[in-house]
């Protein structure tokens, strides 16, 4: 994937620092303070590009922004967790209660 | 050449927000600290009908209201004898972009749409996003949405990687920042950048978008069990949802207590990179509650219209209001039937 050339005009995200760990402001904790501020985006590539190159890209709204090329048609990635064994528990309990059960 | 270093950007701020609101600030200063509140709400200049009537034309509001019974019920069974009021639930995930920030993002878009902005900005992480992008898409104007969205480590809260992709689906453009407060700063240069609306949740529109909440509290509850509410239990995070449904409450004549509500995070660092993924939502909790309720003015404007503490009657966790939801005292018609 990395040598190969990322077409103009493909939707990528991009990566780029905002501030260094030395330029954050004062008033942020100490774990905060040792890593940068750093903001991804996504758009569509102005021109032809390598994964890694500093890019432009357009985004929705038509602004250009720039930054490193991070990924291409980037996936949104989320779950909802492992099952939670107390929850599953709490549901009969209550519906035994409302059914005339003791407390 | 503009100096966008982070200092040069921050003392620009006030310069900076006059532009992107329309609104001097400085007008509503009473002396050194004070600032006429009612001044300030009253100079958004929308009456409770005509926020109505702009909701009403993009679908925000008029969300059902129901009587949870099972719930009450359950109460009753736990609770002393006479007492365990009936819970009814408004229910604001009915609104388009499925939260009642709806409310909230309907007024400013339709303020920002008519005073001539070509787009709308919001720093924000959760709904609020989704509802700006979805009446900024109705009313055909752009979108940008500024997240705090991930740790140091790259990985995402799973809540804002989702209103994310709900806000891209809209067309805004999203842009994401690991964590840390100098999202500000980052949200100054893109209002400086586009000239675009400030979106805030805490200009006056953000809260009277919210007032017709309350006041639909107070008619719903007359017109489909004829009776008033005796408490009103509202989340509490930046200020803007219990000020804007406490004034609603009010405008409709309703003098319920007013109890904010906010899961307990104490001990959390908001800006602590390191704890940002040990909470797996985003807002509802105390790591807003408490300091936006203590200092509204730390919000992205001036002066803050969301105002908790000029409403609330008391501030819980849930689970307390969970254990003492069956020690009201059922005061209307219909609750004095305790059940078995």
């Amino acid at each position: 994937m990395t040598d190969k050339a990322v077409p103009k005009g493909t939707w990528v995200q991009i990566h780029q620092q905002i501030l260094t760990p030395e330029q954050r402001a004062p008033q942020v904790p100490e774990d905060t303070a040792k890593v940068p501020l750093v903001m991804i985006t996504k758009g569509f590539l102005e021109k032809e590009s390598q994964m890694g190159q500093t890019v432009t890209v357009r985004t929705l709204c038509g602004r250009t922004i720039e930054g490193e090329l991070i990924k291409v048609l980037p996936r949104f990635a989320h779950d909802f967790g492992d099952a939670v064994p107390e929850l599953l528990e709490i549901g009969p309990r209550v519906r035994a209660l409302l059914e005339g059960g003791e407390i | 050449m503009t100096d966008n270093s982070y200092q040069a950007v921050m003392a620009r701020s006030n310069e900076i927000m006059k532009k992107a609101i329309g609104m001097d600030y400085s007008q509503f200063a009473r002396g050194q600290l004070a600032f006429d509140y009612q001044a300030l709400m009253t100079e958004a200049g929308y009456s409770l009908e005509e926020v109505i009537a702009i909701q009403r034309e993009t679908g925000v509001g008029n969300t059902p209201l129901y009587e949870l019974k099972n719930l009450t019920k359950l109460a009753r069974m736990t609770s002393p004898k006479g007492k365990g009021a009936r819970i009814f639930l408004k229910d604001e995930a009915s609104n388009p972009s499925g939260s009642f920030k709806a409310r909230r993002a309907a007024l400013s878009v339709y303020h920002a749409a008519k005073h001539g902005y070509k787009g709308v900005v919001a720093a924000t992480s959760g709904n609020y996003g989704a509802a700006v992008a979805s009446q900024a898409a109705i009313r055909g104007l752009k979108s940008i949405i500024v997240q705090e969205a991930f740790d140091s480590r790259g990985v995402y809260q799973p809540e804002i990687e989702e209103k994310g992709r709900a806000c891209e689906a809209y067309g805004a453009e999203v842009l994401q920042l690991s964590v840390g407060p100098e999202l500000f700063y980052v949200f100054l240069r893109v209002l400086e950048d586009t000239g675009f609306f400030n979106a805030s949740l805490y200009t006056p529109y953000a809260i009277a978008g919210v007032e017709t909440l309350g006041w639909e509290i107070v008619q719903q509850l007359q017109e489909q069990y004829s009776v008033k509410p005796d408490m009103v239990v509202i989340t509490n995070a930046g200020g803007g949802n219990l000020t804007g449904t406490a004034r609603g409450l009010r405008k409709a004549g309703s003098d319920a207590l007013v109890v904010g509500a906010s899961v307990d995070l104490k001990g959390l660092h908001m800006a602590s990179d390191t704890q940002f993924n040990r909470k797996s939502f985003t807002t509802g909790h105390t790591g807003f509650g408490v300091p936006f309720s203590t200092w509204p003015d730390r919000s992205d404007v001036p002066r803050s219209a969301g105002r908790p503490l000029r409403y609330l009657h008391s501030y819980h966790d849930p689970l307390w209001v969970a254990e003492h939801i069956g020690d009201c005292t059922a005061t209307q018609a219909g609750t004095q039937a305790r059940l078995a």
